[in-house]
C-alpha cells in the first residue's frame, strides 16, 4: 500500500516536473523574446516564436497527462488550467504582432504557474523557481534541458546571484536616452557636420591656399591703397575691398578667428556652467539660493550691452589695451564668457536636482561616499542632456556675436582678417551705384555667406543632436 | 471649490514673495556693475560726476574738475560708501554727463527712448502673434507640410543673424528697389515734424501722425519702420515659435487632452480650451530671455538702419569710450530686463496656479 502510494507519488512528481520544465523553458524563452525585442530589432528569428508555441503545446499535453493522477478537486483546477493554456496558445498562434504574441505567452506561463502553486505544495514538489530562490542548482541543467544551452535571462539570473554575495558596488547608471545609430544619420546633422568640417579644412589649409604676406596672417594683404573695391581678377579670386585688401585672404583666415572665439567661449561657458550648476544643485539650501540669485542677476545683463560695457571699460578702443595676436579682442571673449554661462548653469542644476533624488545617489550617500566623489562619479555622467545641444548652437552664435562687435566698429583694426570687420567696410558699399545696386557684391556677400554658413552648420548640428538626445520634440 | 478658494488666497503671497526677491536681484546687479566700475582708474570714475558743457577742456581745467568731483562724491572713500553714493545718484536721476552727447545721460536716453519704443512695439506685436500662432500650427500638423515649412523658417530665423538680414534687405529694398529707406523719416517729413503746425504728443512718429491727422507722415514713418521691425522680429519670432511648438506637443500628450477628446469635445475646443492655454506657459516664462535678446537686437538693428534710438546712440557713444553712457545704458537695459522677467513671472503665476505653491 505504502509502495503503491510511493509509486503514485513518484509518477506524479515526474509528471509535475515535466510540466514545470516546459513552463520554465517557456518563461525563459519569453524573456529572451521580450529582451531582444527591446533592442529595437523586431525581426527576431521565426524559430524562437515557433519554439515558444511548441512549448505552449507541451505544457498543455503535460497538463493532460497529469489530469489522470489527480483528485477530483485538483482535476478541476487542472482542467481549467488546460483550457486557459489551450486558448492562449491558440491565440498566440494567430497573433499578428509581437506584443499580442507575448501577452498570450505570458498567459500560458501564468496559468501553469497558478496551477503549480496550488498543486505542487500539496504533493511535496518543489518547483524550479522555488529551488532557484533557495539557491540550489536548478534541476534544469542536470535533468537535460529542453534546449541545448541556457538563454540570456538564465545567465543573468546566475550572475545577479553571484553579485549579491560579493562586495556591494553601485553601478553608474546612465539615464541618457539611448543614442540610436539611425537617428545620428538625419540629414540636418549630416549637412551641419559637412559644413563644419569644410570650415575646419579651410582653417587647416589656410597657410597653403592663402599664404600670408609678412609675419601676420591675420592681416589681409593689400596690393595698393586704392579706396574703391575692385572685382575678382587673377591674384584676387574674390576681388579686393575698400583699401585694396584681399577678400579671399580675409575669408580664409577668418575661419581661425571664428573657431577661436566660438570654441574658447563655449568651452569656458560650459565649464563654468557645469561647476556652478553641479555645486548649486547638489548642495542646495542657502548656497543654492545665493548662486541662483546671482545667476538671475547676471541674466539681467543683455549680452550686447554688457559686452559693450566691458569694451568701453577694458577694451582696445578704450582704456587698457588687451588684444591678442589673432585679432580677436580678449576682452570680447571674456565678456561673452562672463555674461553667458548662466544658461548652462541652470540646465545643469535642473538635471542635478532630478538626479539627486534618485535611488542610486541615495545609495552612494548611504555607503558613505563623499560629496565630490558622488558628484564626479554619479551625478556628472548623468547630466549632459541638452548641454551639448546648447553648446553646439552656441559656437555658431558666438561667432555671430563676435562679428557684431567688429561690424559695429567697436573692436578689430584696419585690415583684420575677420568676417565681421570685412562686413564693417563692405557695408559702405552695400548701396552700390545708381545704375547697379549690386555692383560691389564681392565686398559683402563673401563674409555674409561665411558667417551664415558657419552659424548654420553649428545650428544644424545642435538641432540634429537635439533629435538624437530628445526624440520627443 | 477647494481649488478655487486656494487659488485666490495663494496668489497674493506669491506676488509678494516674488516682489521681495526683486531688491535682491537689483542689489546684485548693481554690485556687479559697481565691481566692474571699481576696476577703472579714479579719474575715469570721476567722469561719472562731472557735468561739463565743453567737450574740449584744458588739461588743468579737467584736473581741477576731477579733483573736485573726487572730493565732492567721496571717490577716495572705502568702496561701501562709494557704492552707496553711486546708488543714491542713480536713484535720484543723476546718471552723469555724457561728453559725446553733450547732455546728461538720463536725459539723452529718455529723449531717444520714443524711437526705440516705437520700433519695439511695431515689431513685437506681430512677432508674438506670429510666433505663437505658427508654433501652434506646426504642432497641430506635426510631421506634415506646415510643420516642416515652419520648422525650416524658424531654423532660418535662428541661423540668420539679424544684422546680416538687415544688410541684405537694405541691399534689395533700398539700394535696388528704392522702396524702404533707412533712418526714421525722410528729410521733408523731418522738416514737417519739427515745424510749429505739427504737435508732438508721444514722440512715436506713427502715433503723432495719426493724432495730427497727417497721413503722409504716417505712411512715411511706416515705410521707414518696416525693415528694422522685420529684422528685429525675425529672431524673436523663431524663438517663440520653437518653444510654442515643443510645448504644444508636450501638452498634447497629457491625459487631460485625451480625456477631453474622449468625452467628445470638438477638436477646436480641445485646442482652444485645454491645449493652447497650457502650452502658453513656457512661452510666457521665456519673456525675460526674449527681452534680453530684444535689447541686444535693438543695438545692432538701430545701428544698421541709422535710427537715432537708445541703442545706436549708446553704441556710438561707447565707441568713443564714453564711460557715463556705458554705465547708464547698462543700468537702463538691466532695469528693463529685470522688470520684464518680473512681469513674465507674474503672468505665469496668474496663468498657472501650480506655480504659487512653491
Amino acid at each position: 500500500m505504502a509502495s503503491a502510494e510511493q509509486g503514485r507519488r513518484v509518477e506524479l512528481h515526474s509528471r509535475l516536473a515535466h510540466l514545470d520544465l516546459y513552463c520554465h523553458s517557456l518563461r525563459l524563452m519569453g524573456q529572451k523574446l521580450a529582451s531582444s525585442a527591446d533592442e529595437s530589432s523586431r525581426d527576431l528569428p521565426r524559430v524562437l516564436y515557433e519554439r515558444s508555441l511548441q512549448l505552449g503545446g507541451d505544457c498543455s499535453s503535460a497538463l493532460r497527462h497529469l489530469r489522470e493522477g489527480l483528485d477530483s478537486e485538483d482535476r478541476r483546477a487542472c482542467e481549467s488550467a488546460m483550457d486557459r493554456v489551450d486558448m492562449a496558445v491558440e491565440r498566440a498562434s494567430r497573433a499578428k504582432g509581437h506584443t499580442m504574441f507575448m501577452v498570450n505567452i505570458w498567459r500560458v506561463v501564468d496559468a501553469v504557474d497558478h496551477f503549480l502553486e496550488k498543486v505542487a505544495v500539496k504533493y511535496g514538489y518543489a518547483t524550479l523557481s522555488d529551488r532557484a530562490a533557495l539557491g540550489g542548482t536548478p534541476a534544469l541543467v542536470a535533468g537535460g534541458a529542453p534546449f541545448d544551452r541556457p538563454f540570456g535571462a538564465y545567465e543573468r539570473a546566475a550572475t545577479a546571484r553571484r553579485e549579491v554575495a560579493g562586495p556591494i558596488s553601485i553601478p553608474v547608471l546612465r539615464t541618457l536616452p539611448r543614442w540610436r545609430a539611425r537617428r545620428l544619420l538625419n540629414p540636418g546633422l549630416l549637412l551641419g557636420t559637412v559644413l563644419v568640417l569644410g570650415f575646419v579644412a579651410l582653417a587647416i589649409a589656410a597657410p597653403m591656399i592663402a599664404p600670408p604676406q609678412g609675419d601676420d596672417p591675420y592681416t589681409m594683404p593689400r596690393s595698393s591703397y586704392r579706396v574703391n573695391p575692385e572685382p575678382p581678377r587673377p591674384g584676387h579670386p574674390l576681388g579686393t575691398t575698400e583699401g585694396s585688401y584681399d577678400i579671399f585672404h580675409g575669408l580664409v583666415w577668418g575661419t581661425h578667428v571664428a573657431f577661436r572665439i566660438g570654441l574658447s567661449v563655449t568651452a569656458a561657458r560650459l565649464i563654468i556652467g557645469l561647476a556652478v550648476g553641479l555645486v548649486s544643485g547638489y548642495y542646495g539650501g542657502w548656497l543654492d539660493a545665493i548662486i541662483m540669485r546671482t545667476t538671475d542677476a547676471f541674466l539681467a545683463f543683455p549680452i550686447v550691452p554688457a559686452t559693450l560695457l566691458m569694451l568701453v571699460f577694458f577694451g582696445p578702443m578704450g582704456l587698457s589695451r588687451i588684444a591678442s595676436a589673432s585679432g580677436v579682442d580678449s576682452i570680447i571673449i571674456i565678456a561673452l564668457i562672463l555674461f553667458g554661462w548662466m544658461q548652462y548653469a541652470r540646465l545643469v542644476r535642473g538635471n542635478v536636482l532630478l538626479e539627486r533624488s534618485k535611488q542610486y545617489v541615495e545609495a552612494a550617500v548611504a555607503i558613505g561616499a563623499r560629496a565630490p566623489r558622488i558628484i564626479w562619479r554619479h551625478v556628472l555622467p548623468n547630466t549632459p542632456q541638452g548641454l551639448f545641444v546648447l553648446a553646439a548652437s552656441d559656437i555658431g552664435a558666438m561667432v555671430v556675436l563676435g562679428a557684431v562687435f567688429t561690424f559695429l566698429g567697436l573692436s578689430g583694426r584696419a585690415g583684420l582678417a575677420d568676417w565681421g570687420w570685412m562686413l564693417n567696410i563692405g557695408r559702405n558699399w552695400i548701396i552700390g551705384t545708381p545704375t547697379n545696386a549690386f555692383q560691389y557684391w564681392y565686398t559683402y556677400l563673401p563674409p555674409i555667406a561665411a558667417i551664415v554658413l558657419f552659424s548654420m552648420g553649428w545650428n544644424l548640428i545642435g538641432d540634429g543632436l537635439r533629435d538624437v538626445v530628445d526624440p520627443r520634440v | 471649490m477647494l481649488a478655487g478658494s486656494g487659488k485666490d488666497s495663494a496668489l497674493i503671497p506669491y506676488v509678494l514673495r516674488r516682489l521681495l526677491v526683486l531688491p535682491v536681484i537689483i542689489f546684485l546687479v548693481t554690485i556687479i556693475l559697481f565691481a566692474l566700475m571699481w576696476q577703472l582708474p579714479i579719474g575715469l570714475r570721476a567722469r561719472l560726476y562731472i557735468p561739463t558743457t565743453s567737450r574740449f577742456l584744458l588739461p588743468d581745467e579737467e584736473a581741477l574738475l576731477v579733483e573736485r568731483a573726487i572730493r565732492l562724491h567721496g571717490l577716495d572713500k572705502p568702496w561701501p560708501i562709494q557704492y552707496a553714493n553711486w546708488l543714491r545718484a542713480v536713484a535720484t536721476g543723476n546718471w552723469g554727463y555724457s561728453p559725446t552727447w553733450q547732455q546728461p545721460v538720463l536725459e539723452g536716453l529718455l529723449q531717444r527712448a520714443p524711437a526705440t519704443a516705437e520700433l519695439v512695439l511695431v515689431s513685437m506685436v506681430p512677432c508674438a502673434l506670429l510666433g505663437v500662432g505658427l508654433g501652434a500650427l506646426a504642432a497641430r500638423h506635426r510631421g506634415r507640410f506646415p510643420d516642416h515649412a515652419i520648422r525650416a523658417a524658424t531654423f532660418l530665423g535662428w541661423a540668420l543673424p539679424s544684422f546680416i538680414l538687415g544688410l541684405m534687405l537694405m541691399n534689395v529694398f533700398y539700394a535696388w528697389l528704392g522702396w524702404l529707406p533707412p533712418e526714421r523719416l525722410s528729410v521733408w517729413a523731418g522738416v514737417v515734424i519739427h515745424s510749429d503746425e505739427f504737435r508732438s504728443y508721444t514722440g512715436l512718429h506713427t502715433v503723432d501722425a495719426l493724432l495730427n491727422l497727417d497721413l503722409r507722415i504716417l505712411w512715411d514713418a511706416i515705410r521707414h519702420l518696416i525693415l528694422p521691425a522685420i529684422c528685429l522680429a525675425f529672431a524673436e519670432w523663431a524663438l517663440l515659435a520653437r518653444i510654442m511648438r515643443s510645448s504644444m506637443l508636450d501638452v498634447l500628450r497629457q491625459d487631460y487632452v485625451t480625456t477631453a477628446r474622449s468625452k467628445g469635445a470638438p477638436e477646436g475646443q480641445v485646442f482652444s480650451r485645454h491645449v493652447r492655454r497650457n502650452a502658453l506657459l513656457p512661452v510666457i516664462s521665456t519673456g525675460g530671455v526674449a527681452v534680453s535678446m530684444l535689447v541686444s537686437g535693438i543695438v545692432v538693428i538701430e545701428s544698421v538702419f541709422n535710427i537715432n534710438g537708445v541703442g545706436s546712440a549708446a553704441a556710438e557713444a561707447m565707441s568713443g569710450s564714453d564711460v557715463p553712457v556705458a554705465v547708464g545704458f547698462a543700468v537702463f537695459t538691466c532695469v528693463a530686463t529685470v522688470v520684464a522677467s518680473l512681469v513674465a513671472d507674474l503672468l505665469y503665476a496668474v496663468a498657472d496656479p501650480r506655480v504659487r505653491l512653491y
